[in-house]
């Protein structure tokens, strides 16, 4: 069980003139499942090597239950690591890759024996022990990187992308595998992703980065919810968020697109407290707080626009639409039976009352 | 099959098949002269199978009147000693030069790219000079010491190294094993096929070699194989051809048995990422 602080950790790597993580600043309480989430080469990964100690750390101090570790050996840090490309030896058996780290610190033989066949018989893994790497599939490689972590029972279970490799389907099921691990468990995990589906399903908080710096830490539900800016806001959810560079006017905003909405008096207010009022913003939409029932039509009146359908998906329970009004494009994801055909015109409906406001340089969130 | 590529493939062993027999019938005569009398072998008669088939040969050079036992296992102590030396040194110096940080890294690696270039003759008259104040000269370390590492070898464990996945290493590091730990548990294992290939090349070039020998060894006890080789030549009888034959013939068992016990990693393909 382990409690770790990042205090304003910084990496630059030698020969660079930039930070590839900048000023990251996080408590991780016991038991906590944290994700790293951003795309390729936002410093996640480094992030998450630097916990491990294979990376050392620039600037700031690592804590470890109040212990500063920035330079303690990875060995000395009880850790478990699951690698992207599953890092097994091999040349070893099944068996003697998950024991090994045991093996290493001198535990018993028979306990090791014991522990191998007890995670081998959650992951799956018991008639296969005496194989292999090279005679596994991607799934099996990946759970014997899993089992070896487990038998470790460190108190801190580092994970490096390690879905990346496997289908769509396999990659469904080992998440689930993963989150039921980490309740049986019940010690911290980092789990470092760039698909951000994983991210939200199998977190208790999200740390979202890009570019080196952490844009904001929460739960799912804040992170989808109340996204700090216009990064958070487009990585988060699928299909992304739309954006629209409008221009806010009385109680409206509207571009040269032919894009025109009434803003509710409840997001004018903030809008207008904030001096945005006749200044451009950028106004996010979720593709699924656009809707075509005519209920929807008839609630919100004062945001519907004429559309038509570009390109439409049938995804069986939902659909999504890719359309434009006037020169804007968006895309509105509604129940698969509103289904539209490309090339139809379709009045759909804006839910305003969800719309997100961005200031339109620095891209934060107006709240 | 078309029929044009039957007959392809029909002219294309032909032309193997020769250039085969071109290349093995040297060797083929050198092991039936080696059973054959003198006086049959310098008879011009090229044919392969011995007329009179002796055994005589061998036991003359294996007899107690020859050296050629001691000098079989001069070569056996000098190759093995030297591959053993050659596989550590090279090996941890490629790995050095790939994996780790240290000052100069880089321009050590260029001095050693540079000192490639350098033909070893060159070095033969240095090291004798060196060998002599050293007083080694005459006796085995003189062909064993400057020959302890072999640049060439570095530089291709370097490049093996390179493309060795980090993340097994540091694996293992975070299973609790150290680095030196590391090298010799998990990378070297790993690194089998690449110390093979070492491993035959090395001992082939300890095993044939002449010039060394010849130049650092004067006590015939001592010679190596190669060097004792030389003296079936006189200046009174001519070249003992069936003897020399017959010792040329052993002399090539020990590569012969090495190449079949590391023939297997050459073929084997090792994914170290633990992929098929």
């Amino acid at each position: 069980m382990v409690e770790i602080k990042l205090d304003h950790i910084y990496k630059k790597y030698k020969g660079n003139e930039k930070y590839s993580v900048t000023d990251f600043n996080m408590d991780i309480p016991d038991e906590e499942f944290v994700v790293f989430v951003g795309p390729s080469g936002c410093g996640k990964t480094t992030t998450l090597r630097m916990v491990a100690g294979l990376e050392t750390i620039t600037k700031g101090d690592l804590y470890m239950n109040g212990q500063v570790v920035n330079k303690v050996q990875p060995k000395d840090r009880d850790i478990a690591m699951v690698f992207q490309n599953y890092a097994l030896y091999p040349n070893m058996t099944v068996a003697d890759n998950m024991g090994f780290g045991l093996k290493i610190r001198k535990t018993p033989r028979n306990e090791i024996k014991k522990r191998v066949t007890d995670a081998a018989q959650i992951l799956g893994l018991s008639d296969y022990l005496e194989r292999k790497p090279g005679a596994l599939s991607g799934g099996q490689r990946q759970r014997v990187a899993l089992g070896r972590a487990i038998v470790r029972d460190a108190s801190l279970f580092l994970l490096d992308e390690p879905l990346s490799n496997l289908d769509a389907k396999l990659r469904v099921d080992m998440r689930t595998k993963i989150a039921q691990l980490h309740q049986r468990l019940q010690t911290n995990m980092i789990y470092v992703t760039h698909d951000q589906v994983e991210a939200m399903t199998m977190a208790d908080r999200i740390v979202i980065m890009n570019d080196g710096k952490v844009q904001q830490i929460g739960t799912p539900d804040d992170l989808y919810n109340k996204p700090a800016n216009q990064f958070v806001a487009g990585f988060i959810g699928s299909p992304s968020m739309n954006f629209f560079d409008v221009h806010l006017h009385d109680n409206r905003v509207s571009n040269e697109k032919g894009f025109d909405v009434e803003v509710p008096e409840g997001r004018l207010k903030i809008l207008r407290e904030q001096g945005y009022l006749d200044k451009d913003v950028t106004l996010g939409m979720r593709p699924e707080d656009i809707h075509t029932e005519q209920v929807a039509l008839e609630t919100f009146p004062n945001a519907v626009v004429n559309a038509q359908v570009v390109v439409s998906e049938f995804l069986g329970t939902d659909s999504n639409l890719y359309s434009k009004t006037g020169d804007t494009e968006f895309v509105a994801q509604v129940n698969a039976r509103d289904f539209h055909k490309p090339g139809e015109n379709v009045q759909m409906a804006f839910e305003m009352s969800k719309a997100h406001f961005f200031d339109k340089e620095s891209g934060a969130t107006i709240e | 099959m078309t029929e044009k590529s039957r007959i392809l493939k029909i002219i294309l062993y032909i032309v193997l098949i020769a250039y085969a027999i071109i290349t093995l019938y040297p060797f083929l005569w050198a092991l039936a002269a080696s059973f054959k009398p003198l006086k049959e072998i310098v008879s011009g008669n090229p044919a392969l199978m011995p007329q009179h088939f002796t055994l005589d040969n061998y036991k003359y050079i294996t007899g107690t009147s020859s050296l050629f036992t001691k000098w079989f296992m001069n070569s056996v102590i000098v190759s093995i000693i030297g591959t053993v030396v050659n596989l550590f040194l090279n090996t941890m110096a490629g790995y050095a030069l790939a994996r780790l940080n240290f000052p100069g890294r880089q321009k050590i690696y260029y001095t050693f790219l540079a000192l490639m270039m350098v033909p070893a003759q060159v070095l033969l008259i240095p090291n004798y000079l060196i060998l002599m104040n050293l007083g080694m000269l005459d006796t085995f370390s003189s062909l064993i010491l400057p020959a302890a590492i072999n640049i060439g070898n570095i530089f291709m464990m370097r490049q093996f190294f390179l493309s060795f996945p980090m993340d097994v290493e540091e694996a293992a590091e975070i299973d609790g094993l150290g680095r030196i730990a590391t090298f010799f548990r998990i990378v070297m294992p790993l690194a089998r096929p690449s110390i093979a290939t070492q491993a035959i090349f090395v001992f082939m070039g300890f095993w044939n070699n002449f010039m060394q020998p010849m130049l650092y060894i004067s006590t015939p006890k001592k010679y190596t194989l190669t060097l004792g080789l030389q003296t079936f030549t006189s200046q009174a009888t001519g070249v003992r051809w069936d003897h020399t034959m017959a010792a040329s013939i052993i002399s090539i068992v020990p590569i012969i048995i090495l190449y079949i016990i590391f023939n297997g990693y050459f073929l084997q393909g090792v994914r170290m990422d633990g992929e098929k």
